[in-house]
């Protein structure tokens, strides 16, 4: 099977990941931060070596305000429940994934927020600004936006539409689900109060991980209460991070390989993986956007504001069906609506869905020829 | 020798303040806080080989807070 459904989750690994989730199965028996012996210490300073290396990968002063969290979701439901309260208003953009759209639009559902939704362009960057500076008003709370949509690879500029929403003294947070690992991302140098980020996609790590980064001072409120082996005898969370947000026994074999995962990207170089990532788009795209009977929804990708994900359709199929058949030549691709309805109404396939290529940094010329080739003949059958 | 024990609220802030301190060249312990009262229950101490002053100001300047200053016996 040749796996191109890398913006699900990265597939294979690094070998140090698995290395490090093993070593810390057999080696990482404490349970960090419940006890002062060895053990436990030894396990303490493991995750906090991640919450190192990833303060370090996104630009961020405290590794203290890197929360473990399980997956992106998580992450982002942490911030949306943790951070807005009755009457603010947020603003998103049109190509949200459903981790972003479903809690807010709960929140909406319970008069609790109102929701503002600025409309992108596949093509302008500037359109995409105009539409946020349009959208973000004085009374703006919070402004949230993936940094790449998932389905069409638009990169959003995070960092203007931040010095955007700052200078109408609004929160800027952003879904990193596709663009950790991917696109460089410096928190403090981009302006970003929040990016919550999966563990499992372009940071390699094992599935089950995820993190949320707070370069703000504004306090959240936990999403769940339970033991955090500090302070103790409060009936509310500690106040300070990370306990404030992880409660419960971490990770600590997940967190071990997310580690693994992050050095590797940190050894590649994020800007070196992606350019990497882009040409192969770039060749499946001048392959794909000339064969008769294959539907692209996006412009030909330029170098920095196209991610390495391709979505596409074959003749009448739809994705799901197409994915099907193309699982049937042995290879791995994600049809239907990516979980993110907002950016297939954008795209009209709200009915049909898409088949989706996700590239990863494992994934060869030669593969991508042979995809390329297997949707050709997909054609055929049509 | 008798050496002060700082009361932290979290392990992670325990391991990021003995680092500070061991960069200064301050060697330092990480123990459990035993006065569970001082710290409304379980934490975490860091007791460094320096004066609490001295070993307070490394870390407020590197962003640990420190919760409470006990002054230990030699038994730390």
């Amino acid at each position: 099977m040749i796996y191109f459904d890398n913006a699900a989750t990265t597939f294979p690994k690094p070998p140090g990941v698995a290395r490090a989730v093993f070593r810390a199965v057999e080696h990482m028996g404490g349970n960090p931060g419940r006890g002062g012996h060895a053990l436990a210490l030894q396990s303490a300073r493991a995750v906090y070596r991640v919450r190192e290396q990833a303060a370090a990968l996104f630009g961020l002063d405290r590794p203290e305000n890197v929360i473990f969290t399980q997956n992106c979701t998580h992450a982002l439901n942490l911030l949306v429940y943790g951070l807005l309260r009755q009457g603010d208003r947020v603003v998103i953009s049109d190509l949200e994934h459903n981790s972003v759209w479903r809690p807010l639009c709960d929140l909406r559902r319970r008069g609790v927020i109102t929701l503002e939704v600025a409309e992108t362009s596949l093509e302008s960057q500037e359109q995409i600004l105009a539409s946020f500076g349009a959208a973000i008003t004085g009374g703006t709370r919070l402004v949230l936006c993936t940094h790449t949509s998932n389905v069409t690879g638009t990169v959003l500029p995070i960092a203007r539409i931040a010095a955007l929403a700052h200078s109408r003294g609004a929160l800027m947070a952003v879904d990193a689900a596709q663009s950790a690992g991917t696109l460089d991302i410096d928190m403090k140098a981009m302006g970003l109060d929040f990016v919550c980020m999966p563990g499992h996609k372009g940071l390699y790590g094992p599935s089950g991980t995820g993190m949320l980064l707070i370069g703000c001072e504004q306090p959240l409120r936990p999403l769940m209460l339970g033991g955090t082996g500090s302070q103790s005898q409060l009936e509310t969370a500690p106040a300070g991070y990370p306990d404030r947000l992880e409660c419960g026994t971490a990770n600590v074999c997940g967190i071990c390989g997310l580690g693994e995962g992050m050095a590797f990207v940190r050894q590649q170089t994020v800007r070196q993986l992606y350019a990497r990532e882009f040409s192969l788009l770039q060749l499946a795209d001048a392959r794909l956007r000339n064969c008769k009977g294959v539907q692209l929804y996006t412009p030909e990708p330029r170098l920095g504001t196209a991610a390495p994900v391709l979505s596409f359709n074959v003749g009448g199929l739809s994705g799901e069906a197409a994915a099907q058949k193309l699982s049937g030549m042995g290879f791995a691709l994600r049809g239907g609506l990516h979980c993110s309805p907002p950016a297939h109404r954008k795209l009209g396939t709200l009915e049909r869905g898409t088949v989706r290529i996700g590239i990863g940094a494992f994934n060869s010329v030669n593969e991508m020829w042979r995809l390329c080739k297997a949707i050709e003949k997909l054609q055929d059958w049509v | 020798m008798y050496r002060p024990v700082l009361l932290v609220n979290s392990v992670t802030f325990a391991i990021k303040g003995q680092e500070l301190l061991q960069r200064r060249g301050i060697s330092c312990r990480i123990v459990r806080n035993e006065n569970l009262k001082a710290l409304n229950g379980c934490g975490y101490a860091l007791v460094p080989s320096c004066d609490a002053q001295t070993a307070q100001n490394i870390l407020r300047c590197g962003g640990v807070q420190v919760a409470r200053v006990l002054e230990a016996g030699a038994a730390l």
